[in-house]
């Protein structure tokens, strides 16, 4: 049975934790001017400046979602646990009346918390523009857009928790974790354009089902998937998602089951670790 | 196989106090490279009586602290089994059993962002605690309330290890497991933790400990489990484990200037098994005479009858928790 003071007393330590993280500042910072600078100049190769509408921003913000929130997620989340291991902090922790499933959720609740709120600074800037400039459609697609981003966030988080339980030190953690994050950021797309290049989509098992379907094992895709298909009016500015269009990868439904599944599928896998790892 | 080490289900019973731990046939294998397997503990079987303090010794790599971390469910035995408040725990041990140990990591690590006061607040709500008073107070009674509001980084590791025990304490344990917690602690700290087991022990708490040898640690425990390279070699009180041991008591005497030893005469008595052994020094004038306890007064009649008019001094000597060890472990080494 799960005691929700013991979770929210863990929670708030995790917290107060990780907010005094000064890179946890920096990369709010960069997110903050990132997404102002995109929110004007995110069409500048159009040859237009300023801003042009919520769509035109949240596609732009989108990419530098992609890059950082998977980042920041990995970098609260790597020594949740390897960190009160190798701090020493574990063993009295442990010794408390607190379940070890109480610990693990707990913990993945703080740095929900924190990243959540690191989201809502990052993109308040670029929000305030679109709350003084844009109409209420254009509110709730920036509202979507920032739930999208926190789910982003959440999933990666849940990865960086499952990481953190079942590697020995930070040093590890950190390798895989920066390996997950490039991987899922930057080859994993590019190893689905460079099959479909390579068998000019002749191949028998690689077509669109398939490649769709593909792109549900990526988080980060999932995130693009989930924003276009959710935002209205967003398909024509996004790349290699625009090309799906209407296909089953799009349906709300399927959407909102993989991205549950890409946060509790990591959480209950990081937490049945925990629960079997010895010291 | 000494019969001092093993325990049986009627040495269980013989007192009216209910064994609280039970440790059963516990096996502790670590696997190495190429095939190897290390055995940390072999055949572990003890238990800890209601209100006793259970000491366990051991050199370092004994397999004392592995011990400690099977019995808090931080790893498992290979083989054997557990039970704390007869609740099986061998493979993890559940809340409520949580509830009821007070523990004591050998090192002890806080938050360093916490002061004294939140640590104890921390601790306190994942008890289920939420009483500032009852922290300020525990923290009072180890002596540092005055560093409450200070960052426990800042905390020396003798505050630490105080801070810890107080943290041990918010629960209001029934049995307290301490590993090491002597280690490192300069003797006036030693003496601070010896009054505070003392202090609740004295409330009827139980307390397991793993310690180095200490003449405090010998004068707080009721029992003594000494291991050696993951086997238990002794499990007893002080005075039974040196009654079956037939360690000797030693006597010092010390003679007035112009004293020539008798020989015969120490010969004789030890003929008469009055004592086991003696050896002269010449050169100050002493006498180390060794004997077993049962014939102490008896001895001491003889000598001073012998040699009221020449003595100078006599000290007596009882063996202890150093020399039960040492009787094991110079064992140990020599069967090795």
């Amino acid at each position: 049975m799960i005691n929700l003071r013991v979770v929210l007393t863990i929670s708030k330590k995790e917290f107060i934790g990780r907010i005094k993280n000064i890179s946890l500042f920096i990369l709010i910072f960069i997110l903050a001017v990132l997404s102002f600078a995109i929110s004007y100049f995110g069409t500048s190769p159009s040859g237009l400046t300023g801003f042009h509408g919520v769509n035109v921003t949240i596609a732009s913000l989108m990419s530098l979602s992609i890059y950082l929130i998977p980042l920041i997620a990995f970098i609260l989340s790597y020594d949740s646990i390897t960190g009160e291991e190798e701090d020493g902090t574990m063993p009295l922790l442990l010794s408390s009346s607190a379940s070890r499933s109480e610990i693990y959720l707990g913990k993945l609740i703080g740095l929900i918390i924190v990243i959540s709120i690191a989201i809502f600074v990052g993109y308040g800037i670029s929000g305030i523009t679109i709350l003084s400039r844009g109409n209420v459609g254009s509110i709730i697609s920036y509202f979507t857009f920032i739930f999208a981003s926190i789910l982003l966030g959440v999933s990666f988080l849940s990865i960086g928790l499952l990481v953190s339980s079942f590697t020995r030190s930070r040093t590890s953690s950190i390798t895989i974790s920066v390996f997950l994050w490039f991987f899922y950021v930057f080859i994993y797309d590019l190893l689905l354009i460079g099959i479909l290049v390579a068998t000019k989509g002749q191949a028998m098992f690689i077509n669109n089902t398939v490649i769709g379907a593909s792109m549900l094992l990526n988080p980060t895709d999932v995130y693009r998937l989930f924003t276009i298909s959710f935002i209205h009016g967003l398909k024509g500015y996004y790349g290699l998602t625009s090309i799906l269009t209407g296909r089953f990868v799009l349906d709300h439904f399927l959407l909102i089951v993989t991205y549950i599944m890409w946060i509790f599928l990591p959480m209950f896998m990081g937490a049945f670790i925990f629960h079997k790892k010895r010291y | 196989m000494l019969k001092l080490k093993e325990e049986s289900n009627s040495d269980k019973m013989k007192d009216n106090k209910l064994p609280i731990m039970e440790l059963n046939n516990i096996n502790k294998e670590y696997k190495l490279g190429g095939g190897y397997v290390f055995k940390a503990l072999a055949d572990i079987n003890f238990s800890v009586k209601e209100g006793e303090v259970l000491t366990i010794l051991g050199h370092n790599g004994a397999g004392k602290s592995t011990l400690i971390k099977i019995i808090m469910g931080f790893t498992k035995p290979t083989t054997g089994s557990i039970k704390i408040f007869g609740t099986d725990t061998s493979k993890m041990l559940p809340k409520h059993v949580k509830a009821k140990i007070g523990y004591i990591p050998e090192v002890v690590h806080f938050y360093g962002n916490l002061s004294g006061i939140e640590t104890m607040e921390f601790f306190g709500k994942l008890n289920n605690l939420y009483n500032k008073k009852l922290f300020e107070e525990l923290l009072d009674k180890v002596g540092i309330s005055g560093a409450a509001n200070k960052k426990v980084v800042s905390y020396s590791k003798g505050m630490k290890q105080r801070l810890a025990f107080a943290v041990s304490r918010i629960k209001d344990p029934d049995i307290y497991i301490f590993d090491e917690p002597t280690s490192g602690m300069d003797p006036s700290a030693v003496n601070d933790f010896i009054s505070l087991v003392r202090l609740i022990n004295d409330n009827g708490k139980t307390i397991l400990m793993t310690a180095h040898i200490l003449p405090e640690i010998e004068d707080i425990s009721n029992r003594i489990c000494v291991i050696l390279n993951g086997k238990i070699t002794a499990l007893g009180g002080i005075p039974e484990l040196l009654e079956g041991l037939g360690l000797p008591t030693t006597i010092n005497l010390r003679f007035k200037n112009g004293f020539k030893f008798e020989e015969s005469w120490f010969e004789n008595i030890k003929n008469f098994k009055l004592i086991t052994d003696y050896k002269f020094n010449d050169k100050i004038l002493s006498a180390n005479i060794k004997f077993i306890e049962t014939k102490r007064i008896k001895l001491i009649n003889e000598i001073i009858s012998k040699y009221h008019d020449d003595l100078a001094d006599m000290s007596i000597k009882k063996p202890g928790l150093f020399e039960i060890f040492s009787h094991f472990s110079n064992k140990k080494v020599y069967n090795d």
